[in-house]
């Protein structure tokens, strides 16, 4: 087969938008295409690879981020339909000095196997303690239950959870 | 998926309007948790967007006490399971609201598009004839209908009506409105879902046409007792395998009046008349709810592999009736 | 086993663990660089056809497509992990979702829309699913264009090669299955059995559903290419892209990056060796990120099996007799041979565990069809076969009235029985019997005489169990090799070729070295796999990190120790037995002023102090395995036949944890898979198609968070004279016996027998409506 040549082509078929996206506190003006999901934005245009998909369809949880504090799936969000919200991923956990005790817990029990789903368990996890600091191991799981994970088991996760809440609890 | 163009609703008639002028090339977007899968699966290939979140003052919850309720399109299904008032009036939906798929798609799914929501099967994917993507025969007749299809029969296409949130209604003898450029109409949530009807060339499992959208869901109230239970192979995630909404008003020892109405086993959420007047008058006891379950699913027509699910449904239909009881 | 140990047998937190937190580690799906086009596939919709034209010229036509691949356009070059047997891309599509055309183009969205626009105009050939019809004489082949095959190869369906009498069993005929287990005689066996039970059983194909969808960047640039992937056999991967490219192997560099979930099916295909190639045409990075589509359809599933057993026992517990006929759905692809090797172990390992059972006939056929392709998913072999051997002894136990422990116990192997599965070599270490007793403690296994009653009608609870074997590393063993360098600077880096696939290998095998050479575990360095600096490993298969590349690293370790040793005598004049390792020191003992520094110690060699070793397990007639006991209590519902698991109990003969919260984390993940396999997850096809259903994740039913219990853990330390540290590999065996210790736990509170696997609701109800009416 031949190169393509350029003379033969279609035009863009891509229909680009300016926007504005709060990611982590931080302004980003964008050019994005209306089939651009947030998820996309996030990987592939501002190379905040932290948040990562397997499926792309909403049944997994990977893409897992915190909209308006909120955990939503990125992958079956557009980006066109993100801006005025405040957008959080694992990136702005990183962004501090120490790491976050969601991230340091789920290192240390080895909630984290294969990596893949980490940030979205912390992300639900976030999510859950930003609204309940003291949660029952049940209210951990339902918290938690759009977050598949194929390594762990979940019990490790669930440690993780626990003891990042104890310790965001002040130790109590 | 295709590229498309992509609106912001300003207000129900701006919505409405877009619809009308772009014809079936056009769809709504709400949650997005149903419409994007499609887009990028293939099954649907919209070229404009019409979004719905912009459209201010859609998702509101208002109980009026001894009125009923009433409920926007947009309001998320985490919105209608944590309400109070639902909760504690109108159980059925917000137990249903509570166990839709998974919580990041119950806090942006909205009751609207949960209610419009498509079927799933797995014949909907490449490779497969289906009617919702452009096929001529439904490949679940006569294949793998283990997991995805109907016990009560169907036109055309086969799969069994995923809503959770349906049946509930369906119970709650809830009324859908519509917005449309026709004028504003209002529906019995058991005919908003007509099993499979024609709609221009698209095969869809709710009334609206392609240029109206649902304004408002509008419950009676009834001192009614309900529940929702659902089956499904997993906790969460998971469409039922077969659920089943119950309400009850009356004393215990002779019910006034109940509803049946199961998810999961047929095109629409399936009210069972006949049951329901079967238990008119009687208490609700083990043996009534037997029976009932039994007439309910009478005219079952299982397909090759899914003889099971009249067996479960007639289990739930029990459970759910003896839970409604007292 | 060494008692005095302080890194070995700590839970240090893994090497990676923090990066895995914070979301920085880069997968290959999150790897961007300039210029970078993005590639997806056109696959086939047929199960088996030819392809007679396959039209780009609407694709080509889209704005930002750059190039495109179809069979005509690459090398006629075979490649393969252990044979090379598959084409970049063939004439021939083999199963639903097989490769056809390879995209490039600006975008993602763009390149999908191009495969979807290439047009394609196949014709169809017969189609092979059903492994027993497969292996009759009138069956179509499911293959035909074999690399030696003539020119029109489509036309006799029936056949694949000019010479042989067609067949689609592999290693086999029709007359002769793949592999056979023989001992005793079986007639015999059967005459003097007391109880003999005959039962068929099916399983259905199950996939690895790694959550990371596997992909690669590639780069190509003056005759150099650099493949950033995530598979579990970096080296097979270097060696099939040299070949396929017609480069030497030193020109290609594969960079194994962290694995988001490995399981075995993570492994060489054709999407390495077209991106690659892709690189080379466009001259630009290449990216291939499969979707979850096609991370279902095109991995390598495990086998669909069909088993065919009858037992015998005498009264008093002794097995007189075991016969077994087993056919194995392949898939399309030989994955090198593998599906031979798996018959091997799946009908002599069982028969090893129960060393006892003195006749025995045990024949495999595995068969090729127009499925996906299979291949070595976690607990290969043995998750096949056990399901129906243990299943087949609880109902021997119960026939004759005893405790199914005790049965299982009194049959099984001891140290120094030789071994079927691997002739000539005899068995280590056995501490089957201390796992499984410490299981049964655990879950409280008295209770499964009573545990039935307790409850109303509708729900009923039971026990189950099941003892397992598994490769602990050893069989199959391949190859690892270890090297471990001091610098200049003093620090001690471990170079092991073996990938990180979420088992924290490197951490594993950092330990054993930190052990040895008395550094903290913080300061070794070293990288995941990575052909540019890393010596030669098999990958992580059979469990064998622990074990192989355990021994690789230590011994690689035992020999720095013995070089530091050699300087330092000479440099501390003291002898060598007068001196020991602390923190980065060689110091004398009884003296610790008297010290030199590992920095000093390589000046003194003139620089980079460097030793390797090769692990290789032929010399040894003492054989290692894993052994396990699963024990599952479940609630039956049997209104609607949902089995609720309310504890697993997995009770492990590890030799000795090397990191204990690993080995835990392990056998957590192990069994929630296994559960998975054993009640949801059944991978089901069109029949009439042969086109894979559960493709997503919705359909894939991969257990949630809602779905399992808190598995229990139980780690038996016994040792194992094989490994310098007494360890064995231990991260497969956890999913072995799930299914067969919850079907035996169903039995035990229903008394229904489940002979299928999933254990679905539908089945389980049909199951109970076989007994005695449903519950309520």
């Amino acid at each position: 087969m031949s190169q393509v040549e350029e003379n033969k082509q279609s035009e863009d078929p891509r229909r680009f938008r300016n926007i504005e996206l709060s990611i982590n506190g931080q302004g980003h003006t964008l050019q994005v295409a209306t089939t651009w999901t947030l998820n996309d934005v996030l990987r592939n245009v501002l190379d905040l690879t932290g948040t990562k998909r397997a499926c792309d369809y909403g049944g997994c949880g990977s893409c897992t981020v915190l909209l308006d504090g909120l955990d939503a799936y990125s992958c079956v969000t557009l980006a066109v339909e993100a801006e005025g919200k405040d957008i959080q991923t694992i990136e702005g956990l990183s962004a501090a000095p120490e790491p976050h005790p969601l991230q340091k817990h789920f290192a240390s029990t080895y909630a984290a196997q294969c990596g893949w789903c980490t940030p979205a368990m912390i992300m639900s996890a976030k999510a859950l303690l930003d609204q309940n600091p003291n949660p029952t191991d049940d209210e951990i799981r339902v918290a938690l239950s759009g977050v598949l994970c194929r390594c762990t088991g979940y019990t490790s996760v669930v440690q993780a959870v626990r003891d990042a809440a104890v310790e965001l609890r002040g130790g109590r | 998926m295709k590229d498309f163009e992509h609106y912001n609703a300003a207000s129900a008639e701006q919505a409405v309007a877009l619809l009308g002028e772009h014809g079936e090339a056009a769809r709504v977007i709400a949650g997005g948790q149903d419409i994007l899968f499609r887009m990028k699966k293939y099954i649907v290939t919209p070229t404009v967007l019409v979004n719905l979140k912009t459209i201010p003052g859609l998702n509101q919850i208002l109980h009026e006490k001894n009125v009923g309720l009433k409920i926007g399109p947009l309001a998320t299904l985490s919105q209608i399971a944590a309400s109070a008032d639902v909760r504690a009036h109108y159980n059925a939906l917000a137990q249903a609201a509570h166990v839709v798929a998974s919580p990041q798609i119950r806090n942006f799914g909205t009751i609207g598009g949960n209610l419009c929501q498509d079927v799933w099967c797995w014949y909907l994917q490449d490779g497969f004839s289906c009617w919702k993507s452009g096929g001529r025969f439904c490949d679940l007749a006569g294949g793998d209908s283990s997991l995805y299809g109907s016990v009560m029969g169907g036109h055309l296409c086969l799969a069994n009506h995923p809503s959770d949130l349906g049946p509930a209604l369906v119970a709650l003898d809830a009324n859908i409105h519509i917005a449309s450029p026709r004028g504003a109409r209002e529906i019995s949530a058991a005919d908003f879902f007509p099993g499979h009807i024609w709609v221009g060339s698209r095969l869809q499992c709710h009334v609206l046409q392609h240029d109206e959208i649902i304004s408002e869901i509008e419950i009676p109230f009834r001192p009614a007792r309900s529940t929702y239970i659902k089956f499904a192979y997993r906790k969460s995630w998971d469409f039922a395998v077969a659920s089943v909404a119950a309400a009850a008003t009356g004393n215990p020892a002779e019910c006034d009046d109940v509803r049946l109405v199961f998810g999961g086993v047929a095109t629409h959420p399936f009210r069972s008349i006949d049951a329901e007047n079967f238990l008119r008058g009687k208490k609700i006891d083990d043996d009534s709810a037997r029976q009932a379950s039994e007439i309910a699913l009478a005219d079952s027509r299982p397909l090759k592999m899914n003889q099971y699910k009249v067996d479960l449904a007639k289990t739930l239909a029990r459970r759910a009736l003896l839970a409604v009881a007292n | 086993m060494k008692d005095n140990l302080s890194v070995v047998g700590q839970n240090f937190v893994p090497v990676y663990a923090a990066k895995k937190s914070d979301g920085t580690v880069k997968f290959p799906a999150d790897v961007s660089l300039p210029g970078m086009l993005w590639m997806k596939f056109t696959r086939s919709p047929h199960a088996h056809a030819r392809i007679l034209e396959v039209d780009t010229s609407q694709a080509e036509k889209l704005f930002g497509v750059v190039k495109i691949l179809t069979y005509k356009d690459v090398p006629r070059v075979l490649f393969g992990p252990y044979k090379d047997e598959l084409y970049p891309l063939d004439e021939e599509v083999s199963f639903v979702g097989d490769s056809v055309a390879a995209v490039a183009a600006e975008d993602w969205n763009i390149a999908e829309e191009a495969a979807r626009a290439i047009r394609v105009k196949y014709e169809q050939l017969p189609a092979v699913f059903d492994t027993e019809a497969a292996t009759k004489d009138d069956s179509p082949m499911s293959t035909l264009h074999l690399p030696d095959s003539n020119a029109d190869w489509w036309k006799d369906t029936r056949r694949n090669n000019g010479d042989e009498k067609p067949t689609n069993v592999m290693g086999g005929t029709n007359e002769k299955p793949t592999w056979v287990n023989q001992r005793g005689n079986l007639d015999e066996g059967f005459s003097q059995s007391e109880l003999i039970v005959e039962r068929v059983f099916h399983q259905a194909h199950v996939s690895g559903v790694p959550h990371e969808p596997r992909g690669c960047v590639a780069i190509y640039k003056n005759d150099q290419c650099t493949l950033w992937c995530s598979v579990q056999d970096p080296f097979k991967v270097q060696s099939a892209v040299a070949k396929v490219l017609g480069l030497p192997k030193e020109s290609i560099r594969i960079v194994s990056t962290i694995i988001g979930g490995g399981f075995g099916v993570k492994v060489l295909g054709r999407f390495a060796v077209l991106a690659a190639l892709m690189a080379r045409e466009t001259t630009r990075p290449v990216k291939v990120w499969f979707t979850r589509e096609e991370e279902s359809l095109d991995s390598h599933n495990r086998s669909a099996l069909v088993h065919y057993v009858k037992a015998g026992t005498k009264k008093d517990g002794s097995l007189t007799a075991f016969k077994v006929r087993t056919y194995m759905d392949n898939g399309f692809w030989m994955f090198g041979g593998l599906g031979e090797n798996i018959a091997k172990s799946i009908c002599t390992r069982p028969m090893d565990l129960y060393r006892k059972i003195p006749n025995v006939l045990w024949e495999v056929l595995t068969v090729r069809t127009n499925h996906p392709s299979t291949g070595p998913y976690r607990g290969r072999a043995d998750a096949e076969s056990h399901f129906a051997v243990e299943t087949v002894m609880d109902e021997l136990a119960h026939g004759i009235g005893m405790d199914p422990l005790e049965f299982r116990l009194k049959n099984r192997i001891h140290p120094g029985d030789p071994l079927c599965s691997v002739p000539g070599k005899v068995m280590s270490a056995v501490g089957v019997e201390e796992a499984a007793r410490q299981g049964a403690e655990t879950i409280g296994w008295d209770r499964r005489n009573t545990i039935a009653n307790s409850n109303g009608a509708a729900r009923k609870r039971g026990i189950g169990m099941a003892m397992v074997i598994h490769s602990c590393g050893s069989n199959p063993s391949g190859s690892s090799e270890a090297r471990v360098e001091i610098d200049d600077g003093g620090v001690l880096s471990l170079f092991s070729g073996t990938p990180d696939q979420g088992a924290e290998q490197q951490t594993t095998l950092r330990q054993m070295v930190a052990e040895v050479l008395r550094v903290p575990l913080h300061t070794i360095g070293g990288n995941n796999a990575d052909t540019s600096n890393c010596p030669f490993d098999s990958g992580p298969y059979s469990s064998r990190t622990v074990y192989c590349a355990g021994i690789a690293a230590t011994r690689a370790a035992e020999a720095m120790k013995q070089t530091l040793f050699e300087l330092a005598a000479e440099k501390l004049e003291a002898p060598q037995d007068q001196l020991v390792l602390a923190d980065g020191f060689v110091t004398v003992i009884g003296t610790p002023s008297r010290k030199v520094s590992f920095a000093a110690l390589v000046a003194a060699n003139g620089g980079l102090l460097k030793t390797s070793y090769r692990y290789n397990s032929k010399d040894e007639v003492l054989f290692a395995y894993g052994f396990a006991a699963a024990f599952a209590e479940v609630e039956v519902d049997t209104g609607t036949g949902e089995v609720k698991i309310c504890r697993f109990v997995s009770s492990h003969d590890v030799g000795r944890a090397i990191n204990p919260i690993i080995v835990e984390g392990q056998i957590r993940g192990g069994v929630s898979q296994g559960l998975g396999y054993a009640m949801s997850e059944g991978f089901r096809f069109d029949p009439r198609t042969g086109t894979a259903l559960n493709q997503w994740f919705l359909d894939l039913k991969t257990p949630s968070i809602l779905d399992i219990p808190d598995i229990e853990p139980i780690m038996v330390e016994l040792g194992e004279p094989t490994h310098p540290f007494g360890a064995k590999g231990c991260s497969e065996i956890p999913y072995v016996g799930v299914a067969p210790a919850i079907a035996n736990a169903i039995y035990n509170a229903t008394g229904a027998r489940l002979y299928e696997l999933p254990m679905s609701p539908d089945r389980v109800l049909r199951a109970l409506a076989a007994v005695s009416g449903g519950g309520h």
